[in-house]
């Protein structure tokens, strides 16, 4: 069982319906004791940076996920705002501090003459030394007008848009996608299957 | 929920392609009344003679004047009469083979042999049809999808690959059901009209590719001949209905008398009549799936085209299309469950999934309250 | 590569699908549910989903039915119609919507449309622009009016920081003759946000003609999905041979 952490933020019926075509079984829930029991938390988001992580402090959420992820080790998935919410500072509507598991920030993206928002498919550029190079076609969905400026030793792959952008991170046992899995069909589907199967 | 009527005939406002006008009469009672009025019958028949001439006399390298495409069921079987006999011409008759015929079906497509024609009986691959059946009755709720595009491709190809140009369709579906004005007055049948009249629902062909393992050499007599191929060959589609005014039951009695049979135990599942979709077992479904999604069946086509031709009044239609329309069609989910291969269930939450909230009760579950016969319980009323 | 997408639009009455043409007399031409099967086997880049008539018939989005719509749906999904709150923006992210189209809104209400801005993100809200040229001048066809250009509404929009703009030329729609290049043009100058454009097309060449003279980023279509041959995938085939970047599946060779 993989839990979809609801904070109130976030397609959390898109990810469910995503899973289940991934043959994986998902609950949507904040209560301890199916967090606890899930495989996966898996962070949805979908809105502004400062909302989701007020939202996080008011449910009281984070220093539950910092037990179970950090401590335990339980795997964690975060998924566009929610994989921005794993850097150190936000710098969207005001600076939020996020979740500080992995180094780096959220930025806007710089304006190099391309679109903002970043919208559509567009296909990522696996880093040499990782593993998510097993996934097939490399088309994913992005919406996004900011993005996560990572420490280069957990960026496992790219997305061009003038520049090279974080596309997914991955450290240990959390993983994030800037893409939306949930909404990128075949692609999609096979990047949730690669992280809810990867061992850590 | 409260479902505008035409104040004419009793099709809703909910039917696909219709539109009324500020008395609150439909577009389909609109050209009914052109039909009557409005139309030079004279100067249509003098042309659609004009035109057959040219191809009289074994134009064609097979030998035959024009191409009749045909199930056996009533229409097909008056056009085969009407060419031959009152028109003298000597015509090629193509049937694309029905889903599962009935024994009746079998008989009146035997008929039309015995009219004097050659009947090409075109078997499709079992298995590849099958798959497309099941595909299309999950993915756009009509297990007659395939049976659309083959009636309506399979005779094409025939005429192109054997360089018969005339092709002689029946009625002028939007002349009898109502559509958008321009459609009305058209007497060819071509690929745009395939496409958006054939029923196909906004799905194609080339959607089926890779369904269930399907492939391109599987579909063969699926994809319609290329533009190119169609001009080289001449084929042009006509409408009979077009040039010739369209009755059903006067028709009829004249194909009775040329060995065509009705069923008579009773009228066809879904509707009052007994003299339409005779051949197919599963029409029935088909029909219940259409009501399911716009609380209308095929009772309501028929009496309305009874209101039309003045043999029914349309206070005893609605009657009718209270006793006939939009009942579970058992007989028929029998024969496709059957056929399919897919549960009761399985079917059962296939049509569910396609019945329009809208129109229909649902009980504090949010499924569709059904009596003991498993019939829904609408929402309107018709009036 | 950023992809060029072609984007089904159903339009919708709150019942069944319709489609206009020149944004007159709507015609039924089918159930939501199976038009969003097709969709969905098909892998469509985008799917955009707009009660047309919400807003003039004074109704609000019919949550419930766009639910059960949107279960089918796996691909990103924009939902439009009779939308005036924040919370019916929320609403219909819950159930399932990844972005909104917004236009009656946009002039009655600019405050709330940049309050769904700062709360939702740009990304998330789309804003439709219907354009009728009057004078030779490009201006917004709202309900029968129309007193403000093109030129001045945009302006507005991107001060609102809005994400996107669905355009469509209000003359175009459902003709199936091609689409207004004049008027892409003249929108692609005046921002930098992604722009949909629509309007028109009826044959695979006419989106090769739209992506090679403006640089639209999507174009969203109707009348060439209900009434003709072609899918996406042979639009798609067809801007690929044209050197149009766009989405193709890996089995594209057997389709």
């Amino acid at each position: 069982m993989h839990a979809i952490l609801d904070y109130g933020l976030g397609n959390t019926e898109s990810v469910l319906k995503a899973l289940r075509a991934a043959d994986k079984r998902g609950v949507i829930t904040r209560e301890l004791n199916e967090l606890e029991q899930a495989e996966t938390i898996i962070l949805p988001g979908v809105g502004s940076y400062r909302d989701a992580m007020n939202r996080l402090n008011n449910l009281s959420l984070i220093p539950i996920l910092e037990d179970l992820v950090l401590k335990k080790g339980k795997k964690f998935l975060g998924i566009c705002l929610g994989m921005q919410l794993l850097g150190e500072v936000g710098y969207e509507d005001g600076i939020t501090n996020g979740l500080g598991w992995i180094k780096g920030a959220v930025k806007r993206i710089p304006d190099v003459g391309q679109r903002i928002p970043h919208m559509g498919w567009n296909n990522v550029e696996v880093r040499e030394q990782s593993s998510i190079g097993q996934i097939g076609d490399t088309n994913f969905y992005f919406m996004h007008s900011y993005f996560f400026d990572a420490d280069p030793s957990s960026v496992t792959s790219t997305v061009d848009y003038g520049l090279s952008l974080t596309a997914t991170v991955e450290c240990k046992n959390i993983f994030g996608a800037q893409f939306h899995p949930e909404k990128s069909q075949e692609s999609g589907v096979a990047y949730l299957r690669y992280v809810l199967e990867k061992q850590c | 929920m409260k479902i505008r009527y035409c104040t004419k005939c009793v099709f809703p406002e909910t039917k696909p392609d219709l539109s009324f006008n500020e008395q609150g009469v439909c577009s389909a009672c609109i050209t009914a009344e052109f039909k009557d009025r409005g139309i030079d019958w004279d100067a249509r028949r003098d042309e659609f003679f004009r035109i057959i001439e040219k191809h009289r006399g074994s134009v064609s390298r097979a030998g035959y004047d024009c191409l009749i495409p045909v199930s056996g069921g009533k229409d097909s079987t008056f056009q085969t009469w009407f060419m031959k006999e009152k028109c003298g011409m000597n015509p090629l008759c193509v049937c694309f083979e029905t889903t599962l015929v009935t024994e009746l079906g079998r008989r009146n497509l035997d008929n039309i042999s015995r009219m004097g024609v050659d009947v090409v009986h075109f078997k499709k691959n079992y298995e590849a049809y099958r798959k497309m059946v099941v595909e299309s009755f999950i993915r756009v709720g009509d297990e007659m999808w395939p049976n659309h595009i083959g009636i309506f491709t399979v005779p094409v190809t025939f005429a192109v690959k054997l360089g018969i140009p005339l092709i002689i369709w029946g009625e002028n579906p939007q002349m009898e059901y109502g559509s958008p004005d321009e459609y009305k007055q058209m007497p060819l049948l071509d690929r745009r009209w395939l496409e958006e009249y054939g029923g196909l629902l906004g799905n194609r062909i080339q959607d089926m590719l890779g369904v269930r393992g399907l492939t391109q050499r599987d579909l063969t007599p699926y994809f319609y001949p290329s533009d190119q191929e169609l001009e080289q060959a001449g084929v042009r589609g006509l409408f009979l209905g077009y040039y010739f005014f369209w009755d059903a039951r006067s028709q009829l009695e004249i194909i009775k008398e040329h060995g065509f049979s009705v069923k008579e135990d009773g009228p066809v599942e879904g509707t009052y009549t007994n003299y339409e979709n005779l051949d197919e077992k599963m029409h029935g479904l088909h029909d219940y799936l259409k009501f399911v999604k716009y609380g209308f069946g095929r009772a309501t086509d028929h009496a309305c085209i009874d209101i039309r031709n003045k043999r029914l009044l349309r206070s005893d239609a609605i009657d009718l299309v209270n006793q006939y329309d939009g009942r579970y069609p058992h007989e028929s989910i029998e024969a496709f469950v059957n056929y399919s291969g897919l549960s009761q269930e399985e079917v059962d939450r296939v049509i569910d999934s396609f019945t329009n909230p809208v129109l229909f009760e649902r009980d504090a579950n949010g499924n569709y309250a059904k009596d003991a016969n498993g019939n829904l319980k609408r929402l309107y009323t018709i009036t | 590569m950023l992809k060029r997408r072609i984007i089904p639009f159903l339009s919708f009455n709150g019942f069944a699908l319709v489609k206009t043409k020149r944004f007159r007399s709507p015609r039924m031409v089918g159930n939501p549910t199976q038009a969003a099967r097709v969709y969905n086997a098909r892998g469509v880049d985008e799917l955009i989903l707009c009660d047309i008539l919400a807003s003039k018939q004074g109704r609000v989005p019919p949550i419930m039915m766009l639910k059960e719509i949107l279960k089918e749906c796996f691909m990103p999904v924009g939902v439009g119609g009779g939308i005036n709150t924040i919370q019916q923006i929320s609403d219909l992210l819950s159930v399932g919507a990844d972005k909104v189209i917004i236009k009656s809104l946009a002039l009655s209400n600019p405050d709330v449309l940049e309050e769904s801005v700062r709360i939702f993100g740009s990304q998330c809200i789309c804003v439709a622009i219907d354009v009728k040229q009057i004078n030779l001048k490009y201006c917004i066809y709202h309900e029968g009016a129309h007193q403000i250009t093109l030129d001045d509404f945009i302006k507005r929009m991107e001060d609102a920081g809005v994400g996107e703009y669905m355009i469509t030329s209000t003359e175009h729609d459902g003709v199936m003759a091609g689409f207004d290049l004049e008027l892409a043009k003249q929108a692609r100058v005046l921002t930098r946000k992604p722009i949909i454009f629509s309007g028109g097309a009826g044959t695979p060449h006419h989106f090769v003609d739209l992506f090679k003279m403006a640089e639209v980023d999507a174009v969203a279509a109707a009348s060439i999905f209900h009434f003709t041959q072609y899918t996406p995938l042979d639009i798609k085939k067809e801007l690929n041979k044209h050197g149009v970047p766009v989405r193709l599946p890996a089995d594209t060779d057997r389709r």
